[in-house]
Order: C-alpha cells, then sequence, then structure tokens
C-alpha cells in the first residue's frame, strides 16, 4: 500500500509540477518522464505483492457522505495495474520526443501533465474499494482522457471525436451511477462488497443490475455493439495516448465487469452466452472492419475491437461454465481472459507507438502514403513485424498463449457442455478463428503495404531514419516483451492464480501449470530453428553468386512505386465477398473514350452500427427531448431566474408548519 | 521409432507428391508428362544456382524461404504420422498445427510484398484471402474429431482412436474427411483453387508470390510447398486408415497412402477447371459446412 502511495504522489504531484513547468519546455519534459517512471516503478512493485496473493485495505473518513475513503489493493486489481505501470511508463518514455516532432512546443507540458494524471486516475479506478470513489476516478479518467483525445481541437474530425467519446464516457457514467444507487440499498452500503450479494433485500431484479454493469463497463471496454466511440476517439489523440488507451485503459472496462459481474450472484447460462456472442460478433465483425481501412490508427482501432472481442468471448465462456458447474473449464476461460488483457496491453500499445512514431516521419497516418520504411527505420519496423504478430497471435509471441487458451476453453466447452451452451461454444470456435484468420490479413496488408515494396509517397521516400531514439527504443522494448511473456509463461500463469482464484474462488489454477505442455519454449524452439535455418541457407548459398536486381515485374523493367499492389486492392477480395455485412460503398468512374485521361476508384466502409443504430436512435431522441430545450436555453438571465425560484420554494419549504427539517 | 522413421519419411517423399499428381495429370491428358522423379531434380538444379534479389527487398524476404520450411517441419513433428502418436503431442497441439502454418503464411505474404510486384502482392491478397475462410474450416475439421474422439491432442484426433470413431458415427468422419480433402487443395494450392501449371501470372495465387525468389532460395519455398502438401495428405491417411501399432507397415502404409492422395489429387485436377476467385470463399464455405454438419450429427 505504501508504494501504491508513493506511485500516487509521484504521479499526481508529477503533473502538478509539469503543469506548472509547461513554459520550461525541456525541464518539463524530463520532469514528467522521471517521474512517471518513478511512479511506474512503485505501481509496478505494489501491483507485484498483490498478484503475490497480498490482500491489503486501507481507509480514511472523507468530507462526503458516501462511506469513507476506501482503497483496497488485491490480485484482480494487481493484474490490471501492472499494464498501466509498464505500459504508461514506456508511453512516457515515447512522449517527449513524438510531441516534439510535429507541433510546436507550446502545449507539450500540459500534454505531458494531463497524461501522467491519467495514469493516476487510471490506477485510481482499479483500487478504489469505495462505489462512489470509484465513479470519481471513473469520470475523471474519461474526463483527462477527453481532454487528451480532443487536443488538436482546430481539427473538426478530431472534436467530433473527442464529443462521440464525451457521450459514451456519460452514458457509461450515468449507468454505473444508477448501479452503485440499488448497491448502496445492500449491507455493503457505498463499498465495494467482497462477497457475492445473493438475493438483498431492497434490490432490483438481477437483470437491471447485470444489464447496467454491461452497459456501464461494456461502453469503456468497447464490446460489440457498444464500441462506435473507439475508432475516432483512438485514431484522434496523439500515438502515446492512443497506445495507453487502447492497450490499458479499456481494459478497465474489463476490470469493473470482471469486479461486479461475480458480485451479482451465479448468473444463469443465457447472460454467458450473449456475452459470447457479442463477443465473437466484435472479434470477427472487429477485424473486417479493420481489414477494409486506409487510416493507419483506425486499422489498430478497429483490430482493438477484435482483441477486445475475445475478452468477452472469454469472460463469457467462464460465466457459462460456472453457471453449469465446471469449475475446471471455469478457470481455463478465466485465465484465457486475463492473459489476453496482457497480451493485448503489450502489443497494441507497441503498434499504436511504433505507427504514431512513422506517421509523424510520414507526415500521414494513411496507408496508401507510407511504404519502403522497414528498409529505412529497421529497428521501428522489426518491432512492429514482431508485434503484429503477437497481435495475430502467432505460435513463438505472448499472443499465440492467450488464442491457445482461450481456443482451448471453447474446444473443451464443446466437449463437454450440452444443448445450446455447446452450441455457442461451437460457434466460438468459428468466430474466433476466423477473427484468427483475418487478423493474418489484416496485419500482412498493414505491414506490407506500409512497411514493405517501396516509398508509396514523396515523404515517405525522403524519410530517413526513425528519428530520436525515444521514439525506437520503448518499441523494442515492447516487442522485446512479446516474445520473453511466452517463455515466461509458467511464472505468468503462477501470478494471475491468485486473480482467478478471486474470480472463481475453489478454482484450480494450478492445474493450468501442466497444460500449457511445451508452449513456454516455443519461443526458444523457433529460435534455434531459425538459427539451423539460416546456417543450412548459408551452407547451400555459399560460393554461389549473388546478384542485386530489381523486381521483376512481367519483362517490364522500370517498375514504378505507383503500380504496387495497394492496401485497397490487397482487402479487395475480402471486401467483396463479405459485401452484404460490411456495405462497403465504391464509387469507381471509368476511363472513358478513345484517349482516357481520368478516372477515379474510391472504397470507403463505413461504420454500421453508428449509421444505422445510433444516429437514428439519437436523432429520435433529440427530437423526443426537444421539450426540455425551452427549460434549458442557455441565457444567464433565465438560469438566475431558476436559481432564484427553487431559493424561495426552498425558503417556503423552510417555513411550513408539518415538513421541512427540524 | 516409427514417429521419427515416418517423419523422415515424410520429409523425403514429400517432393515426390507434386511430381505424383502431375504425372497423373499427363497421363490422364494423353501425355507422357515429365519424370517422377522430376522435383528431386529441380530441388538439386536450384540447390546449385546463384540468387538475385530484387533492391527493394530485405530481410523479411531472405527470412520468408527458411520460415516456410522450418514452420512445415515444426508442424509435421504435431502430427501422428506412423497413425499412433507424433513426436511432440500434448492436449491443445492441433492449434500449435494452425499457428505454425499461419506463421509460414505470415513471412511467405510479407516477403511477396517486400518485393513491391503488384503480381506479388495480387497473389499475397488471395493467399490471404483463402487464408480468411480455409481458418475456421480447418478448427470446425478439429472440433469435430474432437467430438468424435473426445481428444484434444493430433495424436488422439488422428491416432488409435480414428478406429473407434469410425464405429461410433461413420458418417461424421466420412464429412471431416471430405472437407480436409477439400482443404488440401486449397492449402497446397492445388487444382481447382489454383494451377500449379500455370504460366500466366495473373492466374496464379502460390506461385506468382515466389516468383522474385532464386536459386537455393526458391528451392526451399518448393520444398516447403510440397512438405504443406504432404502434411494434408498424411492428416487424411490418418483418418482413412486407422493403423495404430502396425508398426513398419504403418510407416510403409503412410508412404503408399501419400502416394494415393497425390493420384487423387491429379485426377481432380484433370477432370475440372479452375474456379473463378471469386467462387473460392464458397468452396471453402461449403468445406467448412459439410464438417460443422459432422459435427451436428456427433451431438445430436
Amino acid at each position: 500500500m505504501s508504494w501504491l502511495a508513493a506511485a500516487g504522489a509521484c504521479w499526481v504531484g508529477g503533473a502538478a509540477l509539469v503543469r506548472l513547468l509547461r513554459r520550461q519546455d525541456r525541464t518539463a519534459a524530463v520532469l514528467s518522464v522521471l517521474t512517471t517512471v518513478a511512479g511506474a516503478v512503485g505501481l509496478a512493485l505494489a501491483a507485484l505483492a498483490a498478484l503475490g496473493g497480498r490482500f491489503e485495505a486501507w481507509q480514511a473518513p472523507w468530507a462526503l457522505p458516501f462511506g469513507s475513503f476506501a482503497l483496497r489493493l488485491d490480485p484482480l486489481a494487481g493484474v490490471f495495474l501492472l499494464p498501466i505501470a509498464a505500459i504508461g511508463a514506456l508511453a512516457a518514455l515515447f512522449a517527449p520526443a513524438y510531441l516534439g516532432l510535429g507541433r510546436g512546443p507550446g502545449s507539450r507540458g500540459s500534454s505531458l501533465a494531463a497524461f501522467e494524471f491519467l495514469l493516476a486516475t487510471m490506477a485510481l479506478v482499479a483500487v478504489a474499494a469505495n462505489t462512489v470513489l470509484l465513479l470519481m476516478a471513473w469520470e475523471a479518467m474519461t474526463i483527462v482522457s477527453w481532454y487528451l483525445v480532443a487536443g488538436e481541437h482546430q481539427d473538426p474530425e478530431v472534436r467530433a471525436a473527442g464529443r462521440n467519446y464525451l457521450i459514451a464516457g456519460h452514458v457509461s457514467g450515468g449507468a454505473l451511477l444508477l448501479l452503485f444507487t440499488f448497491l448502496s440499498q445492500t449491507n455493503a452500503g457505498w463499498t465495494i462488497p467482497t462477497v457475492p450479494l445473493g438475493a438483498a433485500a431492497g434490490l432490483p431484479p438481477t437483470a437491471l443490475l447485470v444489464g447496467l454493469t454491461l452497459v456501464g463497463f461494456g461502453i469503456k471496454a468497447a464490446v460489440a455493439p457498444l464500441h462506435v466511440w473507439l475508432p475516432d476517439a483512438h485514431a484522434a489523440a496523439p500515438s502515446h495516448v492512443s497506445a495507453l488507451m487502447s492497450g490499458v485503459l479499456i481494459t478497465l472496462g474489463f476490470y469493473g465487469l470482471l469486479r461486479f459481474l461475480p458480485l451479482l450472484g451465479p448468473l444463469p447460462a443465457g447472460w454467458g452466452m450473449g456475452l459470447m456472442v457479442a463477443g465473437g460478433l466484435g472479434a470477427s465483425g472487429g477485424v473486417v472492419m479493420a481489414l477494409s481501412q486506409r487510416d493507419v490508427k483506425r486499422v489498430l482501432a478497429y483490430s482493438t475491437i477484435e482483441n477486445v472481442g475475445l475478452v468477452p468471448l472469454a469472460i463469457g465462456a467462464a460465466l457459462l461454465a460456472t453457471a453449469l458447474g465446471r469449475p475446471m473449464l471455469a478457470t481455463l476461460a478465466w485465465t484465457a481472459a486475463l492473459l489476453h488483457v496482457w497480451n493485448h496491453a503489450v502489443a497494441k500499445s507497441l503498434l499504436f507507438l511504433g505507427a504514431g512514431a512513422i506517421a509523424e516521419r510520414v507526415h500521414s497516418r494513411d496507408l496508401e502514403r507510407w511504404g519502403g520504411l522497414l528498409r529505412r527505420m529497421p529497428a521501428l519496423g522489426t518491432s512492429l513485424v514482431v508485434g503484429a504478430a503477437a497481435l495475430v497471435g502467432l505460435p513463438g509471441t505472448a499472443g499465440f498463449a492467450g488464442e491457445w487458451l482461450l481456443f482451448m476453453s471453447l474446444f473443451r466447452g464443446s466437449l463437454e457442455l450440452t444443448g445450446p451452451a455447446r452450441l455457442v461454444m461451437l460457434l466460438g470456435v468459428v468466430a474466433a478463428a476466423f477473427a484468427a484468420g483475418a487478423a493474418l490479413a489484416c496485419f500482412v496488408r498493414f505491414l506490407g503495404v506500409g512497411l514493405l515494396g517501396r516509398a508509396r509517397s514523396r515523404e515517405a521516400a525522403e524519410v530517413a531514419s526513425s528519428g530520436s531514439p525515444w521514439l525506437a527504443i520503448p518499441v523494442a522494448v515492447l516487442a522485446g516483451l512479446c516474445l520473453a511473456l511466452v517463455a515466461l509463461l509458467r511464472p505468468l500463469l503462477e501470478w494471475l492464480a491468485p486473480a482467478v482464484e478471486q474470480l472463481a474462488p475453489g478454482a484450480p489454477a494450478a492445474a493450468l501449470q501442466p497444460l500449457v505442455g511445451p508452449l513456454p519454449w516455443l519461443a526458444g524452439v523457433l529460435l534455434g530453428g531459425a538459427a539451423a535455418v539460416a546456417l543450412g541457407g548459408a551452407w547451400l548459398r555459399r560460393g554461389r553468386p549473388v546478384r542485386s536486381g530489381v523486381t521483376w515485374d512481367c519483362g517490364y523493367s522500370h517498375p514504378a512505386p505507383a503500380m504496387q499492389y495497394t492496401a485497397a486492392s490487397v482487402a479487395q477480395p475480402v471486401t467483396r465477398v463479405l459485401q452484404p455485412a460490411l456495405r462497403t460503398a465504391v464509387r469507381w468512374t471509368p476511363p472513358r473514350g478513345l484517349w482516357p485521361t481520368a478516372l477515379h476508384w474510391e472504397a470507403r466502409t463505413p461504420e454500421r452500427a453508428l449509421a444505422e443504430l445510433y444516429r437514428p436512435a439519437f436523432v429520435r431522441l433529440t427530437r423526443l427531448l426537444r421539450f426540455f430545450t425551452r427549460i434549458q436555453q442557455g441565457q444567464v438571465m433565465v438560469y438566475l431566474r431558476y436559481v432564484g425560484v427553487a431559493l424561495l420554494v426552498l425558503l417556503a419549504w423552510l417555513f411550513f408548519p408539518t415538513g421541512g427539517p427540524r | 521409432m516409427t514417429a521419427l522413421l515416418s517423419l523422415a519419411l515424410l520429409l523425403g517423399i514429400a517432393p515426390l507428391l507434386p511430381g505424383i499428381a502431375a504425372k497423373t495429370v499427363a497421363v490422364l491428358t494423353g501425355r507422357r508428362g515429365a519424370p517422377l522423379l522430376q522435383p528431386y531434380r529441380d530441388l538439386g538444379r536450384l540447390a546449385r544456382k546463384g540468387l538475385v534479389y530484387s533492391s527493394v527487398t530485405t530481410w523479411l524476404f531472405r527470412a520468408a524461404p527458411g520460415a516456410w520450411v522450418l514452420t512445415a517441419v515444426a508442424a509435421a513433428c504435431l502430427v501422428p504420422l506412423d497413425g499412433a502418436s507424433a513426436l511432440v503431442h500434448f492436449p491443445g497441439d492441433f492449434l500449435l498445427f494452425a499457428g505454425f502454418l499461419a506463421l509460414g503464411r505470415y513471412f511467405l505474404t510479407l516477403a511477396a510484398l517486400d518485393t513491391g510486384s503488384s503480381f506479388e502482392g495480387m497473389g499475397a491478397s488471395r493467399e490471404l484471402t483463402i487464408n480468411c475462410f480455409a481458418e475456421p474450416v480447418l478448427f470446425v475439421a478439429f472440433l469435430t474429431l474432437a467430438l468424435a474422439t473426445h481428444g484434444l491432442s493430433l495424436s488422439e484426433l488422428f491416432g488409435p482412436a480414428i478406429a473407434g470413431a469410425w464405429a461410433r458415427g461413420g458418417a461424421s468422419v466420412a464429412m471431416v474427411g471430405l472437407s480436409l480433402g477439400l482443404l488440401l487443395l486449397a492449402e497446397a494450392a492445388r487444382g481447382p483453387i489454383d494451377d500449379p501449371a500455370t504460366h500466366l501470372e495473373l492466374t496464379m495465387i502460390h506461385e506468382v508470390m515466389i516468383l522474385d525468389h532464386s536459386g537455393p532460395d526458391l528451392g526451399l519455398l518448393l520444398y516447403g510447398s510440397a512438405l504443406r502438401f504432404a502434411l494434408f495428405a498424411a492428416l487424411l491417411v490418418d483418418l482413412a486408415w486407422p493403423r495404430a501399432g502396425a508398426g513398419p507397415v504403418a510407416v510403409a502404409g503412410l508412404a503408399a497412402g501419400l502416394v494415393v492422395v497425390a493420384v487423387l489429387v491429379g485426377l481432380v485436377e484433370s477432370s475440372m477447371a479452375r474456379l473463378r476467385m471469386m467462387r473460392i470463399p464458397q468452396y471453402l464455405f461449403s468445406a467448412g459446412v459439410l464438417a460443422a454438419l459432422g459435427a451436428l450429427l456427433m451431438i445430436r
């Protein structure tokens, strides 16, 4: 707990100092890095102690009428604190160099300070033991991250993204406010309970509570179909903020689900199935959307929807297994969910940082304007190749272990369960397998078009190197983590075991260790094999002439960059097959006449949930609530009048003979 | 022991399979065709040649041929080639099998895009499309077999338990076999999905991705592709002929079975034209439905 306090002091104090010293640009930057890293070390130590199975609680009275200022550090919180510390520190190392690239130095200090404060609010969300404190931290987290998302507010697209994010955040906050008010009716009051509530008196039906939990936390976790705010927000934010938001912040939504869903008692199997269906849809839909995007950060944002779709798939499977009394299966699925959270944090923040650094150098987030960058930025590019492999879940990387556990729980579920539960498990296998296959296509397209081949624009051709080493180093560290995490699979499972036992009391978490078989040695075996193949290849090539030539293009010896396959054309076969679901709109002006000069082809894949579900709904809602615009019309005079009327009414109530306070 | 022997046999015999398929097509179309051992001669010739690298390419292009072979060999270690048990087996190894194949494909398609050639980009795009729709088919096929054998390792799915599965739900196993057969044609880039004999870049899928590789690198790629063909053929042989404990006969059976599968592939190739690119997802979808029907029959 003292480490936690130290981390909090470092971050909040650091944020305040950096904000104060923002005019001394260099000092502020150095200070922000130092305080963030120091706080991250403290938080990591606290998280590791918690992961070791230590439960700590601390409370102090506060002036608010809702319980007390209570913190609790337990293994489940530790699972989510560790990525906050690790990714926070690496992103903070990256941020000053990144913010110094294109923008003027003016706003750097404020942005760095907000980033540091965001880390503190995120940590507070994970350790708050009082629902009001949790809600305050939650709202602070939303508002600070909104400030960072909408930082470049001169751009109307960024403003729109910020507005959508804020609306989603408020809907989430509103749902949580209702949920916590209902929960405060129980004995626990405003304290987050530690044991399932059961059928406590005065609680509304469980379905309502579960629904509020799913909406409140599901929006932040971008569980489909509540994901619509995410692609715009992640694309608009500066890259180190996108990395933190996409890799860590949204997983705090899962923290909420994991904290509150088990409290709402043994849930009927239907909830697990519903969550699995939502997860499967999110995973397969997100990856196909990612495949059809042109904006680099939107590709990554939609890939996040895919990845965070796999987590509810696992959570749903765990809930289903718990409902049907299969503790081993539930353990497997809970572990899969938690491990996936870690893997996603590492790999996705890697890609956002790396892609952000490149986008700033190339001055474009358009895949079609990148190209030929692996040659010029070998360290950054190679890290991206590793990170993408981890996101696809290829063997030898951390991602594989997570997907392996997920598939194992789905397969075991299909074998062990019966009836509709088994059918949902079968469908889960199909959805996850399709997502895995399409993720391969998505990231090969991302790397192949973005980094390989020849430069597709003048800016990309002029980039000589990745610039400041502070951009490449955090990304390379994350790439190393992607490879190391799978070798550390056994210790990782040991760390996750107390948290899993917390989620499913009496879970045989230790039984997972022998299950993973030789997976931890996989990276080593593959590296050894690669070394052997490299030696063998060198032996095969010994003494052979090695020449360098042009790429063979059907005998045409002057291939131009514009003749390369484009991102749109790589994706086209898949998007065309899935046209009924995707509704990709193509504008095609064919060449005309004998000597055609101009032709035009453009494909755009819309966000259908936003266009067909939310926009009509919100338009209708606006029409419905138009009455209130008469009351709230934005004139200070009117509001003053309301205050006056309210005061008069209160005064009358005070002197009313029967009612009123004593 | 038989596991090691059959792995050695598979690694040795793999290049023969495309040769047998080509010979079958040649005989059926009234030609004499290339000698059966032509693939080995090609490999030998390529091994003695020099290399040309496009100046556009990076380390990925140089790493891909090795990765293509390495992942195929690693996947082969997980398959019970003697019908009993694989060299390495543990619950969930079928996911590793699929993962190795995907890792190889990751490198191969990245190497294709590395050249900056529009033809190779086209090949990569097509390969990735096929992979998108083939991956669920493979998983559903494994799932059906898992339901039939109650195992979670390839050595159980395709091992001794398969005899019992035939007895309990022969129809399901047959459907999986057919589905895996359809998948083999897609994964090994054979007709009617791909045409290994074509010489027009626009109609190629697998071949067009390796246009820029030369010398020993090209040899490795050809060998890796032959290995993938042999791997899927071996799965089919295991499925069709449960022969655990047969000792040397099981190893010889693998060889005979692989030859039979190669002849069958040649029969298919000579009897039907290539599918249009847009038909391929439908083809794979039918393969998936077939395997899923098998699963439904199993759990009914």
